[in-house]
């Protein structure tokens, strides 16, 4: 049962103020409107919500996610019996997802959630929930997938991200540590994150981050430059690069070279515009998964991050991949 | 030979056991020192380093150096003289090397690794970003919130405090309206029997000491127990401990202050400034701010209550209570306040943004605005034609109609030959009144009458406000303390207007000058002249 | 000085007035107290006018004269007065000072609705949304062979079902394994995705809101732009959609 709501507006939840390109930001409640000059076309530019046809209307999602979807192969077992005995009275249902350590919560809200390693913090104003489990009390972040690309791949239905508890993670272009949090939730207290973020403003944030969580490892170094953070990092199993600078596929191949272990894997995030405005943005993937082979990083699934961002792309692949015994 | 075949080299790596390794590449790794891994990343050689490769050169000097860093490489091989070698070659035994780095360091759990990495990468991380602990803002906005708290808790502690006294005593409650001083004397009295007993001179001034003794011969409260009293008490010295820690505390706030931002502590002072950081949550918060916002920073309902009904916003907020503001005539707190807001704004983001941040930006653009609002204060002070420098002149409105009043100064018995002296002076002083200017003028008029008014009914009391009050009749004390009295007066007098040569006084010691004076004031000053003839009658 | 000891309570949050309900925005705002003292006053007042209105026309003297009768004219009925040149209602400087109060008032209420957007988007990720723009996913496999027998479900190791369910395609193993924590019972199903859509159209309501607010606030700008005396092209008409474009001499300001 779908209780439809149209929208007025054409299509897309992306028709907000951060996308309205150029205008600047109005500083709070009393109209700074600044430049005359850049009084330019209204119209389409930067509102994401008017995508040219694209996306029509929305209808509710539906009640229910697992529930009536046939019980066909696999008999699975949470489907029937103890669901950890909660009556009619809870709010949230949790999901477990296909990715170890990440979550789905629905309730009044429909978030992709990791458990929350720092208890009763936010990193970067997040809602968090908590969920009562008989007795103990498990508390969830909500992870944005408008902010972050991994959390829009995984949303997309990525296959593989390789990140599970216990796992070592070179994370590369960390920014102010909010991806970084939810990787290290999902890695937990036995695996560890090395987030190498050049800028010093973001630093600062990254090392807040870094405090409370031990299994996160700042490192404020170029990443251009692996061999001046050699003595930090031992060998790792993912690689995450978010850099968005032309020549990334580089960037990871030298991080790889010198940390990543044979048949480790790498998870790329790809923006379109960084590497190339002029060309069409299937083109600029099709040429970056090409210089990954040269550098013996085999791509292994492709996909955009629509609805979340517009001409993004993340690749997984496998690096040094073991020769494959013979039919 | 065995580095020759690259590809195959991972294989060789499978397992620990494969692997020989010389105590040289072990103590390689060891060197987790902060100051040889800065050393190493700035590719210069640390101390250990040196130790080591020291070492190598006396065992195998033939040998050659594998090395993954070229420009260390290049370093090792100019001081030491050692051949170091570097190819892919190399890159894949140290990725084996880094694989299987567990197994080789022996006597080293996985776990004291990462523990020790992390603790290696906080302090190179702090490091880089010049990280230092006296910077921390945190501080500042901790302190101000516990000084609120404080206040808040002070405030009803004190009230209990004097209500639950008050039930035995509440006559002092009344009398000494100072909170400290409150309960420091209730601290030192206890039962109201022993005020008669009890010495409150270092508390209390004298005269209010008096009159607790007095209130507690006739005081209307009941008797309490000693166990209330004890307990009250117990009330008084935590009144007194938090008072005194927070004088500790705002000591503290200011020294933080002025060691995180000194150019905002210049402009608007420790509190203000201390206030703002703590609305705006972080000094990059608050340097974030454009200056508009930092102008109106704590108005918020008001702004948004005048931007719902169309009214016109608000011109100042927390920045209100900043001392450049506080300063001003009414007229001009609005502009005061936005072009002090636009300043500091600028000293905020100096504070917050700049490296080895001095006081000098705010100092130098303190005494700016200092020049600007002594000039918007003067404006309506100076002449449009003429010279620039000239003031222009308002006369105070005279009323000029002639009253006619029965003169009795003829009708005194006292030798007139200090009246004519009176004249001289009156008249010297009558030539220098017009070249004083007109607003300086009124002033010292108004302190000397008030002055000699105080002389003449001989009060104590503290420095007058130059207004005419109505006078008590009082019992005239002896000459030589209204002679003090006078002095003072007529020395703050002197003071203000210099060039009035008022300083007859200091020659007084006659009952008689004294009055003498009075009548020349009459001359001196036409106005005055009515009230202080009545006067004058009445004290006859 | 009291009113900087009270300067902690600038934190303190304004406590709102209750609108009216969304379901009954029909019947238009809901009156308060305040609302009604206008409406009141503003009944009284008229009905003070019409008494002393038909008090003075029961009191008019038939021959009265006064000069300015001779030029005044009636327009419908009702004398006149005629207004001099520089008489108008409401002076360029006023008009000029209105429209900067609209226009800060449009912008606060479009900045607060924009944050509310940006807080909402974090919680509702839209994961069931039908309709929302599909992504591409791509595979890549080792030989033509494989590309013909690719089949989706056996890649993602999870049911067939499940494959068109791209936000979570749980593996057979967590299926077998793992359980979902909450209610399970289909009232309570039904009741919470009716709060998620509720939850949906606020935020699409908010949306569609902040889009108009921007629309009014270009508006009322170019408005108060044409007022000056600046050289300019018009590019576009004003729509419904959009404000009118100009473009102006490149001129330095001093």
């Amino acid at each position: 049962m779908s209780t439809g709501f149209t929208p007025r507006g054409r299509g897309g939840f992306r028709g907000s103020s951060g996308d309205r390109g150029g205008r600047g930001s109005f500083g709070g409640g009393r109209g700074s409107y600044g430049d005359r000059g850049g009084r330019g076309s209204f119209g389409d530019r930067g509102r994401g919500g008017f995508r040219g046809g694209r996306g029509g209307s929305f209808r509710s999602p539906e009640g229910g996610g697992f529930r009536g979807r046939g019980g066909g192969r696999g008999a699975p077992r949470g489907r029937g019996g103890a669901r950890g005995g909660f009556g009619a009275g809870r709010k949230v249902i949790v999901e477990p997802h296909r990715h170890e350590g990440v979550f789905i919560c629905r309730g009044k809200e429909d978030a992709l959630v990791t458990k929350n390693m720092a208890v009763g913090e936010s990193v970067y104003g997040e809602k968090r929930m908590s969920v009562e489990e008989g007795e103990t009390k498990i508390e969830y972040r909500a992870w944005n997938p408008f902010r972050s690309k991994l959390a829009a791949a995984i949303l997309g239905g990525v296959d593989q991200i390789h990140i599970k508890p216990g796992s070592k993670v070179m994370y590369l272009g960390a920014a102010s540590g909010t991806t970084v949090s939810h990787v290290s939730d999902i890695v937990g207290p036995e695996g560890l994150v090395y987030a190498v973020e050049f800028s010093h403003r973001s630093g600062r944030d990254l090392l807040n981050v870094a405090k409370k969580r031990t299994n996160i490892i700042p490192i404020i170094e170029d990443a251009r430059h692996p061999h001046k953070y050699r003595m930090l990092v031992g060998m790792v199993d993912v690689i995450f690069a978010d850099v968005a600078q032309p020549d990334q596929t580089r960037i990871v191949a030298l991080n790889a070279h010198n940390f990543l272990k044979n048949g480790g894997h790498f998870v790329i995030s790809i923006k379109a515009n960084c590497i190339d405005s002029t060309a069409a943005p299937e083109a600029v993937f099709a040429s970056e998964v090409k210089k990954m082979g040269a550098e013996n990083m085999k791509p292994q699934e492709q996909l955009t991050l629509e609805p979340y961002e517009r001409d993004h792309a993340v690749v997984v692949g496998i690096y040094r991949p073991p020769p494959k015994a013979k039919k | 030979s065995k580095l020759q075949e690259v590809d195959s080299l991972w294989k060789e790596f499978q397992t620990p056991e494969k692997i020989l390794l010389c105590p040289l590449v072990c103590l390689m790794y060891l060197c987790f020192l902060l100051s040889a891994a800065t050393a190493m990343v700035e590719g210069k050689i640390g101390k250990s380093l040196k130790k080591v490769l020291k070492k190598v050169v006396a065992k195998e000097a033939h040998e050659q150096l594998a090395i993954s860093d070229l420009k260390l490489g290049g370093v090792i091989k100019e001081k030491m003289n050692l051949s170091c070698v570097h190819s892919p070659a190399i890159a894949e035994l140290m990725r084996g090397i880094r694989t299987q780095m567990e197994g080789l360091i022996t006597g080293l759990p996985p776990r004291e690794i990462s523990a020790m990495s992390l603790g290696l990468a906080h302090s190179l991380s702090r490091y880089k970003l010049k990280f230092s602990p006296d910077k921390v803002d945190t501080m500042i906005v901790q302190a101000i919130s516990l000084l609120d708290d404080l206040d808040k808790e002070l405030n009803n502690y004190i009230m209990r405090c004097r209500e639950w006294y008050g039930w035995h005593f509440p006559e002092v409650g009344k009398i000494i309206t100072d909170n400290l001083a409150y309960c420091k004397a209730i601290q030192k009295i206890g039962f109201r029997t022993n005020v008669a007993t009890t010495d409150l001179s270092d508390i209390l001034p004298e005269e209010v000491e008096a009159e607790v003794k007095l209130a507690a011969e006739i005081s209307m409260g009941v008797e309490v127990s000693d166990e209330d009293i004890t307990n009250i008490l117990h009330l008084c010295e935590q009144v007194i401990e938090i008072t005194e820690y927070r004088v500790q505390l705002y000591d503290y706030l200011k020294n933080r202050m002025t060691a995180i931002a000194p150019n905002l502590t210049v402009m608007v002072g420790e509190l203000v400034g201390a206030r703002l950081i703590a609305h705006a949550g972080s000094l990059m918060n608050l340097a974030k701010h454009p200056a508009s916002t930092v102008q109106i920073l704590g108005a918020e309902k008001a702004l948004f209550r005048a931007l719902k009904t169309h009214k016109d916003t608000p011109k100042y907020g927390l920045i209100y209570h900043a001392s450049l503001v506080g300063q001003t005539s009414a007229k001009n707190k609005g502009k005061i306040s936005r072009m002090l807001a636009a300043k500091s704004s600028l000293a905020i983001r100096y504070d917050a943004l700049g490296e080895d941040t001095t006081s000098e930006m705010g100092i130098e653009n303190r005494a700016k605005l200092e020049v600007r609002l002594r000039h918007l204060e003067d404006k309506g002070i100076r002449k449009i034609s003429g010279t620039g420098k000239a003031m222009a002149r308002a006369d105070k409105y005279q009323h000029k109609s002639d009253v006619r009043v029965y003169d009795p100064s003829a009708d005194s018995t006292i030798p007139s030959t200090s009246k004519k002296r009176k004249f001289e002076e009156v008249e010297e002083e009558e030539e220098e009144q017009p070249a004083t200017p007109a607003t300086k003028v009124k002033k010292p008029k108004k302190e000397a009458a008030a002055a000699v008014e105080e002389a003449e009914t001989s009060e104590v009391a503290e420095v007058e406000p130059p207004k005419k009050k109505k006078k008590k009749d009082k019992k005239a004390e002896e000459p030589a303390a209204e002679e003090e009295e006078v002095v003072v007066k007529s020395e703050e007098v002197s003071l203000a207007s210099p060039k009035q040569s008022f300083n007859c006084s200091q020659n007084l010691n006659d009952h008689i000058t004294e009055h003498l004076l009075i009548m020349g004031c009459f001359l001196l000053f036409p106005d005055d002249r009515k009230e202080e003839k009545e006067e004058e009658k009445g004290q006859g | 000085m009291a009113t900087f000891r009270k300067a902690l309570k600038s934190k303190q949050r304004n406590h709102h007035e209750r609108a009216q309900l969304g379901s009954r925005n029909f019947l238009g705002l809901l009156e308060k107290k305040k609302d009604y003292k206008l409406r009141a006053n503003d009944y009284h007042k008229k009905q003070n006018l019409l008494s002393a209105l038909r008090r003075k026309a029961m009191e008019k003297n038939p021959d009265e004269f006064y000069y300015k009768m001779i030029s005044s004219k009636l327009e419908d009925g009702v004398h006149r007065a005629n207004r001099e040149a520089w008489d108008v209602e409401v002076t360029e400087e006023q008009r000029k000072m209105m429209r900067t109060q609209d226009l800060k008032y449009v912008e606060m209420r479009r900045l607060a609705d924009a944050k509310k957007i940006e807080r909402m988007k974090g919680e509702l990720h839209l994961l069931d949304a039908k309709g929302k723009q599909e992504n591409q996913h791509t595979f890549f496999v080792d030989s033509k062979r494989e590309v013909q027998d690719f089949s989706l479900a056996e890649r993602l190791n999870t049911v067939p079902e499940l494959v068109g369910r791209a936000y979570n395609r749980p593996t057979l193993e967590t299926l077998k394994t793992k359980i979902i924590k909450g209610p399970t019972d289909n009232y309570s199903l039904q009741k919470l995705a009716r709060q998620r859509g509720h939850q949906y159209t606020i935020l699409s309501q908010r949306i569609e809101r902040e889009r108009k607010l921007y629309v009014i606030g270009q508006k009322i700008q170019s408005r108060r732009e044409i007022q000056e005396k600046t050289k300019r092209v018009k590019m576009s008409n004003e729509t419904k959609e959009a404000a009118a474009v100009y473009k102006y001499e490149a001129k330095r300001k001093r």
